[in-house]
């Protein structure tokens, strides 16, 4: 076997094994026919230095990406998994979409554009001198909203693009505010959070991109744009209520915080509603929870733990209860649905793909 | 249905053909402008077979390598006409409308 044949094979293993076993010998067949040439030197060359061109790689991991995340009328497992991530994606979209609305619309207030009553001073001062930091950080953060609204509608790629920008936006402008100014925002002043949040917004936008393949189903746009809606006007009634009278310290009700009780109530809920039977309902969103579940705990330990050792002087021993608190809820929730998707996953089928090993 | 099914049923029309010759058919036929990589291939071969648009006629053995040829099925047939039809009713429209459009800007560009 040639060095070229054994860099496709290895590439090749990203597939699923049944497909792999009914496909593999034939892909190999044609990757190593596209790549043949009538000079002997060049044939000898490229059969020990040869590389697997990078358009191929990527049609290859397309194509796993797809078999394994399946849409509808793929195999169960593969379904389960698809439809798992593409869940888990869109929930957390949505969990960013709604801070971002919220705050997009409470600017809009500020600037005496909603003909409401007078917004109440302490919830967004824009005297105060952060203030211009404040509304950057705001627009910086409303590709979220466009991002989601993009995916309700069907526009996948747009949702992609708006969320690598939703991505991108915050944290840029977090740099640019720690190399401004000499005394830094708290995002900046825990690096080690700031990188966790980076990667675990990343992964958002990789389930994003990943399961909305072009072999998914669409969504259903009348029960998300509702959880927007509710979602919004929620999270605005936690801010102005609670954050905004100084009731609970907006240390205590971070984003991680607020994200950490939403899922509590939703995985709660469904743990209630589904109870104790097999084969458990609605499974994949037991799966969709235990993963958004295992990425907010990491993101709240790591921001605990660097808590606890830089705060210093300012360190407030209630705050770090609370968000131990907050973990632990995450955990004794997102253990059993864990358990309940890792059940669902091993009874669903791992059938071959419908067209394995053709028959003439 | 996708533009690399459209090509790949196209391409088994006259006879049944292997994964790399649907390859080089496709190029042919649209001039170079799709381009199938190796992965969309199989990606889109494993749903036609799937679906009963293609099936496999014959295997062999090539410089000690599988060759599977894959022939087009009645089905298949019925399914490019249609897509072609579709395709061509859309191509109609706009061509009678370019044709309506053109005369009107023409004297105002002179």
């Amino acid at each position: 076997m040639s060095e070229l044949e054994r860099r496709y094979r290895r590439v090749l293993r990203l597939l699923p094994a049944a497909y792999r076993g009914a496909w593999e010998e034939e892909m190999v067949a044609t990757l190593l026919a596209r790549m043949a040439t009538d000079d002997p030197e060049e044939a000898e060359y490229r059969d020990c230095c040869g590389r697997p061109p990078r358009s191929e790689v990527a049609s290859i991991v397309g194509l796993a990406v797809r078999l394994r995340l399946g849409g509808m009328d793929a195999p169960p497992r593969s379904r389960l998994w698809g439809q798992a991530v593409r869940l888990a994606a869109v929930v957390a979209l949505l969990a960013f979409a709604v801070p971002a609305a919220r705050g997009g619309w409470q600017l809009l207030w500020h600037a005496g554009w909603l003909p409401w009553p007078a917004l109440p001073a302490d919830v967004m001062d824009l005297t105060h001198p952060w203030a211009g930091w404040q509304v950057a950080g705001t627009v910086a953060w409303l590709p979220w909203v466009f991002a989601y609204l993009a995916l309700v509608a069907g526009r996948r790629r747009w949702a992609g693009a708006l969320a690598g920008l939703g991505l991108l936006m915050p944290f840029a402008l977090d740099l640019l505010l720690a190399v401004a100014t000499p005394d830094p925002f708290p995002p900046t002043s825990m690096p080690y959070t700031w990188l966790m949040a980076i990667v675990a917004t990343g992964v958002v936008v990789l389930a994003l991109v990943a399961g909305f393949h072009r072999d998914a189903p669409p969504l259903r746009p009348g029960p998300w744009l509702l959880a927007l809606a509710a979602g919004v006007a929620a999270d605005t009634a936690v801010t102005f209520l609670a954050l905004g009278r100084q009731v609970v310290h907006h240390h205590a009700l971070d984003l991680p915080g607020m994200w950490s009780i939403a899922l509590v109530v939703v995985g709660g809920a469904h743990l209630a509603a589904s109870g104790r039977r097999r084969p458990a309902r609605a499974p994949e969103w037991a799966l969709a929870l235990a993963l958004l579940a295992a990425t907010l705990l990491v993101l709240r330990v790591v921001s605990l733990v660097e808590y606890t050792l830089t705060a210093g002087a300012a360190f407030e021993p209630g705050l770090a209860v609370l968000h131990s608190a907050q973990a632990v809820a995450v955990l004794a929730v997102g253990l059993p649905l864990a358990v309940r998707a890792a059940r669902s996953v091993g009874a669903a089928p791992r059938v071959p793909p419908a067209a394995a090993a053709p028959t003439p | 249905m996708t533009e690399p099914a459209f090509f790949v049923l196209t391409a088994l029309v006259d006879e049944p053909r292997h994964g790399y010759g649907i390859l080089g058919e496709v190029d042919a036929l649209s001039g170079g402008r799709v381009e199938l990589k190796v992965g969309t291939l199989y990606g889109v071969l494993d749903r036609l077979v799937s679906d009963g648009l293609v099936e496999l006629d014959r295997e062999e053995i090539h410089d000690g390598r599988l060759r599977r040829y894959y022939r087009l099925t009645e089905p298949g047939s019925e399914a490019l006409a249609a897509e072609a039809e579709r395709q061509a009713a859309n191509a109609r429209v706009a061509a009678k409308r370019l044709r309506a459009w053109r005369p009107q800007h023409a004297g105002g560009t002179a």
